[in-house]
């Protein structure tokens, strides 16, 4: 999606003008009630552990997260395999950051791409007649339909077991709350004097979609991203438990709950590992997205104001 | 007689983030039994505030001191239960905006019999009876259908046994709030208190609301707290005022002396300030006390606009100062817009045989089986408009007032007829050229939609000029100067649009339209949502515009007041069709359709009352919805003076007295009329004499014809 480019200005009104703005638009966009609201921070800090363990942890871990060593097999935690190691012998918090690496790349691939899909086909669906409309509200509907989870399994079953196909599966089923929300948005500045003018000094669909349309989407958008991204990390790693994700011996949590499995009783350390990553993970993204929704729904933030008075 | 409500030295205080603000400082005033109180004030004098805090409805807002008393009882700390109590049956409220007020999901005969229950059980519903609650508000409306079919005919709603099962959507806006009203009655509370209730409705419509409470008030002696910021309405309406600035009582009085000789400077300028009381297109006095260093800073609109800045303008008029460019780029041939040199004589917009039809439905089914019927929004009008003219265009919402706007700007298909732009005929926006794009400005009625709030004001004014290809300092030079057209300073460039009132909003929105240099601009209601002392400004800036660049206007309103005092020649428009068309004093002062004297009736304060015709009553109807319009003339369900006649004939629009007339007894029954009461036409005779003398000499008048 592209929004406008940063610093282009339609005024022309000099550069310390343009400075002002951009230096506006950097204070605006993170106000202090962004910061001093608590959903954020919590689930901000939880993501940003994360992100920094996936960066980090596979350069600073001794181990390798494929290579076999038997004779160190399901050892219990100690303070060389601070999570212990698996049936065959690999560091388990090795194999978590980097499993984290893809887990996170995934979700933001498969979350783009939904956020991509949507955002257009809702775009086009608000402005493009009500015949459209109503062949890609259809579309929508029949998406909506289906349970989200079922769908991605026949498609990453049709395609072959890839992470690849994952990705693909997942986007394809995603998108339609994107569309939805696009939509509704678009519609009801569609009509606002403010769209109705540009149109009346000649502005070409592009430009008004650009400057008129789409910035009130983001907000939503941003939230429903957000939140979406614990969803498809969920999805990706169940689809992977499933053995239609990742392929051993990639490490991904989903396929290394799969592993641990058969040690339930004797080693738990192989699963519960992953599951509280993925649990973590998913709380992490939620929260933060509930914060955004407080702050950049206006609507949202009054009642909560409300309740706090 | 009922209790007395006492408010002594309220103070309410709103604590945000960043500040507090005190929005009632110290108001004091008393409400006798069976007394009608207005409480006046603009927008963000504290008054609704006021009212909520009687009601308690004060939150987010704290009362911080003072007390409310009424019947003796302190309601700053009553509990809920008395609250409760209270509000069920002593004190009801109605709101200002009557399509929020109403439950979408419960028929209005429900929500009436809602409102009786409570007052016969102001205690808290049981649980069950509340999980019930669906169910038994459909028995109780049976029950008490005989009572909540009373309380509709109370306040005037027409076949009510057909309506009381109908939804809220089903209703108009002054249905609504007649709704709303009655739910208010069903409580026969001693104490009414009336936010702002007319304020979203047509003047017909106002004045038969207001007439209502009138009745209700003589007949029941219930008294009423009528709180709005149209000194017209309360002084028409009330016995005593309540002037409300900033938080206090600045004045407080029967309401004919504070009409007549109001003692505030604040009320004085509010008064002037109202159009009808000034000559036609005479400067408005604008409402600025106190004087500039005082007001306080929490009001955004500049105070020095009114009156630093007029003077300026008049030195630039002259040609006399270092600012005096300030017009010129229009003279200049470099910077000439394409607009300039194509000044011809004659029409500048011509509107032939206009005809404009919406479809019925928009379900794609329908389509396809073809059902596809459509409603006329405007048939068969005519009109022209010249360099420098301004033509009214007056009706009842829903008329096609602003439908005509729309086709005009080309944001809508013609059906038929067609539209002409310096001779050339032209369509909807698409097909239109970039130069014939810019000369056609428009603007909104709601100053804070017409302009995206993502984007600073010097980027909303320099959209079109990026379309239309002028680069950067061209750009600049140009917002700097359509800024001071509009008297804004040059700093406002770079502020969003949040950060303006409504009134500098709107200006934003007038540079916009001006920044291409239209030859003609639409105005669609752009006062309307506008305190009446910013409502001056903004017509003062429109004159000057007009005068300074020999602009067209088209501007529509429901508000004849601003139309007389604005408008060269006025169109009254009915149902889709012009009524009348003349010039402005010949129509508003002596009209020859009976539709034009309603809307004039209908004026609140209006000071010429016994000039008035009929008994407001007798307009209380509604226009004919536009699917199925009435055989012969179109007004003829809701005219006083029809015959057998105009149930069959459908009037053609005749030339009559200087104008056009769709009626079939086109001025007679007014001359019928006058014969009855001379004194009456006298009178408007006499103002028709003084007004036309008072035309400045040297304002140039064109197409006081008729077309």
């Amino acid at each position: 999606m592209s929004g406008d480019e940063p610093g282009r200005s339609y005024t022309g009104l000099g550069r310390t003008n343009l400075l002002e703005t951009s230096r506006r638009r950097v204070r605006t966009a993170l106000p202090p009630r962004v910061r001093a609201n608590g959903l954020i921070r919590l689930g901000g800090g939880i993501c940003g552990v994360l992100v920094f363990a996936a960066i980090v942890g596979p350069v600073v871990s001794p181990y390798d997260p494929t290579t076999q060593a038997l004779e160190a097999r399901l050892q219990s935690p100690s303070l060389a395999h601070p999570l212990g190691t698996d049936a065959l012998g690999r560091d388990v918090a090795t194999r978590l950051v980097y499993g984290a690496r893809i887990s996170l790349a995934l979700a933001v691939v498969a979350t783009g791409l939904r956020l991509v899909i949507g955002t257009t086909i809702g775009l086009v669906a608000a402005t493009g007649g009500r015949l459209v409309d109503a062949v890609l509200m259809r579309l929508v509907d029949v998406q909506l339909a289906f349970p989200g989870l079922v769908l991605a399994l026949v498609i990453a079953g049709v395609l072959g077991p890839s992470l690849r196909n994952v990705v693909l599966a997942l986007s394809l089923v995603g998108w339609a709350s994107y569309a939805r929300i696009v939509r509704g948005s678009v519609l009801s500045v569609k009509r606002r004097p403010y769209v109705q003018s540009a149109k009346l000094y000649g502005t070409p669909w592009r430009r008004l979609v650009r400057r008129h349309l789409l910035p009130t989407v983001v907000s939503p958008v941003a939230v429903l991203a957000t939140l979406n991204l614990g969803t498809v990390v969920l999805a990706a790693a169940g689809l992977s438990f499933l053995g239609l994700g990742a392929q051993p011996p990639t490490a991904e949590w989903g396929a290394m709950i799969d592993d641990g499995r058969n040690y339930l009783r004797s080693a738990p350390w192989l699963i519960t590992a992953p599951g509280i990553a993925i649990a973590l993970t998913v709380i992490g993204f939620n929260l933060l997205g509930d914060g955004l929704r407080d702050v950049l729904d206006p609507d949202h933030l009054e009642d909560t104001q409300r309740r706090r008075t | 007689m009922g209790p007395e409500l006492v408010v002594d030295d309220l103070r309410v205080r709103f604590r945000t983030r960043s500040e507090t603000v005190d929005a009632v400082d110290g108001a004091s005033f008393t409400v006798e039994p069976g007394a009608i109180v207005g409480l006046v004030g603009e927008s963000g004098s504290g008054k609704s505030v006021t009212a909520r805090s009687i009601v308690r409805l004060e939150s987010p807002g704290e009362i911080v001191d003072g007390s409310i008393k009424f019947d003796g009882r302190e309601l700053t700390s009553a509990d809920d239960r008395t609250l409760r109590r209270l509000r069920g049956r002593e004190l009801a409220m109605v709101f200002q905006d009557p399509s929020t007020t109403l439950n979408p999901v419960y028929t209005v005969g429900e929500q009436i019999a809602e409102a009786i229950r409570i007052r016969e059980n102001p205690g808290r519903q049981p649980f069950l009876a509340e999980l019930a609650a669906g169910v038994s508000s459909r028995l109780r409306t049976r029950r008490r259908r005989s009572e909540v079919l009373e309380l509709m005919e109370t306040v005037g709603i027409p076949q009510a046994d057909e309506r009381i099962d109908a939804y809220p959507h089903q209703f108009s806006g002054g249905m609504c709030q007649r709704v709303a009203l009655a739910m208010a009655l069903a409580r026969r509370p001693s104490l009414l208190i009336a936010d702002e209730p007319t304020t979203a409705l047509d003047t017909t419509t106002q004045a038969a609301i207001l007439d209502r409470l009138a009745r209700l008030n003589a007949e029941r002696g219930m008294g009423i707290l009528l709180i709005s910021h149209d000194l017209g309405v309360v002084s028409e309406l009330c016995d005593r005022v309540v002037v409300m600035y900033d938080g206090t009582v600045v004045e407080y009085g029967p309401a004919e002396s504070v009409r007549s000789d109001p003692e505030h400077p604040y009320t004085k300028a509010l008064l002037d300030c109202l159009p009808h009381r000034s000559e036609p297109r005479s400067r408005l006095p604008t409402a600025d006390w106190p004087p500039a260093d005082d007001r306080p800073s929490r009001s955004d609109e500049p105070p020095l606009q009114g009156t630093v800045l007029e003077t300026d303008r008049t030195a630039v008029d002259g040609g006399t100062t270092a600012t005096g460019e300030r017009g010129s780029p229009r003279r200049d041939a470099e910077t000439a817009a394409p607009g300039s040199d194509r000044r011809v004589d004659g029409p500048i917009v011509e509107l032939e045989d206009v005809a404009a039809s919406f479809r019925q439905s928009d379900a794609l089914v329908d389509r396809l089986l073809g059902r596809d019927e459509r409603v006329p929004a405007v048939n068969g009008v005519s009109l022209s408009l010249r360099a420098g003219e301004t033509v009214g265009l007056v009706g009842e919402s829903g008329c096609g007032k602003s439908t005509l706007v729309r086709l005009t700007a080309g944001l809508e298909e013609t059906t038929a007829g067609e539209i002409r732009l310096r001779g050339e005929r032209i369509g909807d926006a698409d097909s239109r050229t970039d130069d014939q794009l810019a000369d056609v400005g428009v603007v909104f009625q709601n100053p804070t939609t017409s302009l995206n709030p993502k984007r600073t004001v010097g980027q909303t004014i320099a959209e079109p000029l990026f379309e239309a290809g002028w680069d950067e300092s061209r750009r600049e030079d140009r917002i700097e100067e359509v800024l001071s057209l509009v008297d804004l300073p040059a700093a406002y460039a770079g502020r969003y649009p949040r950060q303006l009132s409504g009134g500098q909003c709107q200006r934003v929105a007038i540079a916009r339209a001006l920044a291409l240099e239209p030859s003609v601009v639409l105005l669609d209601e752009p006062t309307a949502a506008l305190d009446v002392s910013t409502q001056a400004r903004i017509l003062n800036l429109l004159a000057d515009l007009q005068a300074d660049l020999d602009l067209a206007y088209l501007f529509v309103s429901h508000d004849l007041a601003v139309v007389r005092h604005i408008a060269d020649r006025v169109a009254v428009m009915y149902l889709g069709q012009f009524v009348e068309v003349g010039p402005t004093n010949r129509v508003l002062s002596a009209p020859t359709h009976p539709y034009t004297q309603t809307l004039l009736d209908a004026i609140p304060g209006n000071e010429a009352e016994e000039c008035r015709q009929w008994d407001r009553e007798a307009l209380a109807g509604e226009p004919p919805s536009p699917t199925s319009p009435p055989d012969g003339c179109a007004f003829h369900p809701r005219c006083p003076v029809a015959s057998e006649d105009c149930t069959r004939v459908e009037p053609p629009l005749e030339a009559v007295d200087g104008g056009r007339t769709r009626c079939l007894y086109a001025g007679e029954w007014r001359s019928d009329d006058s014969q009855r009461s001379a004194g009456d036409a006298d009178a408007t005779e006499t103002q028709l004499i003084t007004n036309s003398e008072r035309t400045e000499p040297g304002v140039a008048r064109t197409g006081r014809d008729g077309r």
